[in-house]
């Protein structure tokens, strides 16, 4: 049915015609409603980044060779980094006071503890989550010479673990893709005083492949569960370290 | 085979609750959404995915990512070197193309208020065009007098933004519902007191409707019975000038709202003692999002003029019929996309 006309035209063509009622009037109707349909949602794609962290994780044992909590270090990029900065005293060196940063420290670390995000990350051994106590040693840095600003604190678990048939794997990815973080220094994922036995592996994310990321659109932010498969495909979604003690 | 007017007369509320519906379904997930942790002035607005749409959206989101990662960098290089300014400015351009295919209401409030009023094509880029450069200004000045001059916090820019979208927002219900008023209520109150004669209207109206076939360029007193008065329309709105007068509200609705990758850009240049750099990447994004706009627009008065035309155009019936249930349809749209907005920003803007 006809090309695209816009309204500055004056003759309608099919008005020369005025018997002739065109019978696909409904479905092109119905056509029409859907189309604008698309056009007047708000789109949010699934996948939209919109700040980049390089992250790094650190496992932290006891003498006894147990997991005692995770260090993470996330450096955010510098658009994100100048925002933050943004209308902070400075001092000599362009960096702003350490009290004004350990504000901003405390302020992040607050809504992270918010269990939707829960510093978007989960520790788990087997099927089980294991359970953490809110953040600690927080510290906010400004990089004077990349002009980064980074964030580092501790996820400290509750009671301390030792891995021993399975691995313990902590996940780290922002459920709402807001954030795209990456491990990609060399260092980015290390251990302190582990037992000789334990190695720590990282598992770069797949794909978030259509299918999944409709599926996941789909459902409702009130369903804290995911159903089994979609659990599984969410796992691969996450950077993982991966910790196995023979 | 004559038109049937009890079945024409239902296709119209049939039409506007499916659009009403659908935005009320949209509306349940934006209620839901909850602020992240890391705030920028970053529009937060319902997830739509399904087939080509989720693919598509999906790889502008990308490209955009790319653009917009490339930014600090192209800053950098313009500071360095001035010949390297059309780095900054064609990245930024690209930028503003791609941020206004993905997430944002301008193209959907725009498209929606070029239908509910028959704006031509040519108003409805005008309009496109002038929103998008609002929207530039809006961020320039505010990060150049709240960032620059009074050197307030990115959590005060935050409220700031806060404050310019519920701004945005009320006036976009305001801009509703008077659309609302001026294409369903008035009409129907006309039909109402016309009804002592109204009824033989409803039986003969498709007999006499073909002495003015081209009134419905734009005459503002859109005729929802169809009952064959003889529609003058105006010469000046033939011609296709733009009333600036109406269109403020549009305008202002859609540019109050300074888009969060002007601001971004707009702040980073100031950390670089290099404000210049951030009002031209601002302008360059405002360019490239009018661009999309008015495309979009433009598309969707085609997608209108087309589903009149298959009604028979403006002339019958059923063109008719359907190009009053569009524009009603879009009304309530507009009206509904700012009740939306604005109970979203109120509940989950940086306000709280």
């Amino acid at each position: 049915m006809g090309a695209f006309k816009p309204y500055l035209s004056v003759q309608d063509p099919s008005a020369r015609y005025p018997n002739v009622r065109h019978p696909k009037a409904w479905g092109n109707g119905i056509a029409t409603l859907f189309l604008m349909a698309l056009l007047f949602m708000p789109m949010v794609a699934l996948a939209h980044p919109h700040m980049w962290v390089e992250a790094k994780a650190q496992l932290n044992f006891n003498a006894q060779g147990q997991v005692t909590g995770v260090t993470q270090t996330w450096v955010f990029d510098e658009m994100f980094s100048s925002y933050a900065k943004q209308g902070l005293p400075a001092t000599s060196d362009n960096r702003p006071p350490q009290e004004e940063l350990d504000k901003i420290g405390q302020s992040w670390i607050e809504a992270l503890a918010d269990p939707m995000s829960h510093y978007f990350t989960r520790i788990t051994y087997g099927k089980r989550e294991v359970p953490t106590a809110p953040a600690q040693r927080v510290r906010v840095d400004w990089d004077t010479a990349t002009e980064q600003m980074s964030l580092r604190f501790e996820l400290p678990l509750l009671e301390p673990l030792a891995p021993a048939d399975k691995p313990l794997v902590v996940s780290v990815a922002d459920p709402t893709f807001y954030v795209a973080y990456s491990f990609e220094a060399d260092d980015a994922i290390s251990m302190v005083a582990a037992p000789e036995r334990c190695d720590a592996n990282y598992q770069r994310p797949e794909r978030l492949d259509m299918e999944t990321a409709q599926r996941l659109a789909a459902i409702g932010p009130d369903v804290t569960e995911l159903p089994d498969d979609l659990m599984a495909v969410t796992q691969t979604l996450q950077h993982r370290v991966v910790l196995t003690c023979q | 085979m004559p038109v049937k007017p009890y079945a024409a007369g239902h296709s119209k509320p049939i039409l506007l609750w499916a659009v009403a519906l659908m935005l009320l379904l949209v509306s349940a997930s934006v209620l839901a959404q909850s602020p992240h942790p890391f705030a920028v002035p970053e529009q937060r607005l319902p997830t739509v995915s399904s087939g080509w749409l989720a693919q598509w959206t999906g790889q502008i989101a990308i490209w955009q990512s790319e653009f917009y990662r490339e930014l600090t960098g192209a800053v950098r290089a313009w500071k360095a070197d001035g010949w390297q300014a059309w780095g900054l400015l064609g990245l930024s351009f690209a930028y503003g193309v791609f941020h206004a295919l993905g997430p944002g209401h301008g193209k959907a409030i725009l498209s929606a208020y070029v239908l509910a009023n028959r704006e031509t094509v040519r108003n409805g880029a005008i309009l496109a065009f002038a929103s998008s450069l609002v929207q530039a200004l809006v961020a320039i000045a505010m990060v150049g007098i709240a960032a620059g001059i009074l050197n307030v916090t990115g959590a005060v820019l935050n409220e700031v933004t806060a404050w310019l979208e519920l701004g945005a927002y009320a006036l976009l219900s305001g801009l509703g519902a008077w659309l609302v008023f001026k294409h369903i209520v008035k009409p129907l109150i006309k039909r109402i007191s016309n009804r002592g004669h109204g009824h033989s209207h409803d039986h003969d109206h498709h007999d006499h409707n073909h002495d003015h076939q081209h009134h419905h360029e734009d005459h503002v007193e859109a005729d929802a019975c169809g009952c064959g008065h003889v529609h003058m329309p105006d010469p000046s709105q033939i011609a296709g000038k733009l009333n600036w007068r109406k269109a403020w509200g549009a305008i202002v609705a859609i540019g109050l709202r300074p888009c969060s990758g002007a601001i971004l850009v707009l702040v980073f240049a100031l950390s670089q003692q290099f404000f210049v750099a951030g009002i031209a990447a601002a302008l360059a994004m405002g360019l490239g999002t009018g661009l999309t706009v008015a495309t979009l627009a433009m598309m969707s008065l085609g997608v209108g003029r087309m589903a009149e035309a298959a009604g028979g155009g403006q002339g019958r019936a059923w063109g008719q019929i359907i190009g009053n249930a569009l524009q009603g349809a879009a009304s309530i749209a507009v009206l509904l996309f700012g009740l939306l907005l604005f109970s979203a920003a109120w509940q989950y803007g940086a306000l709280n």
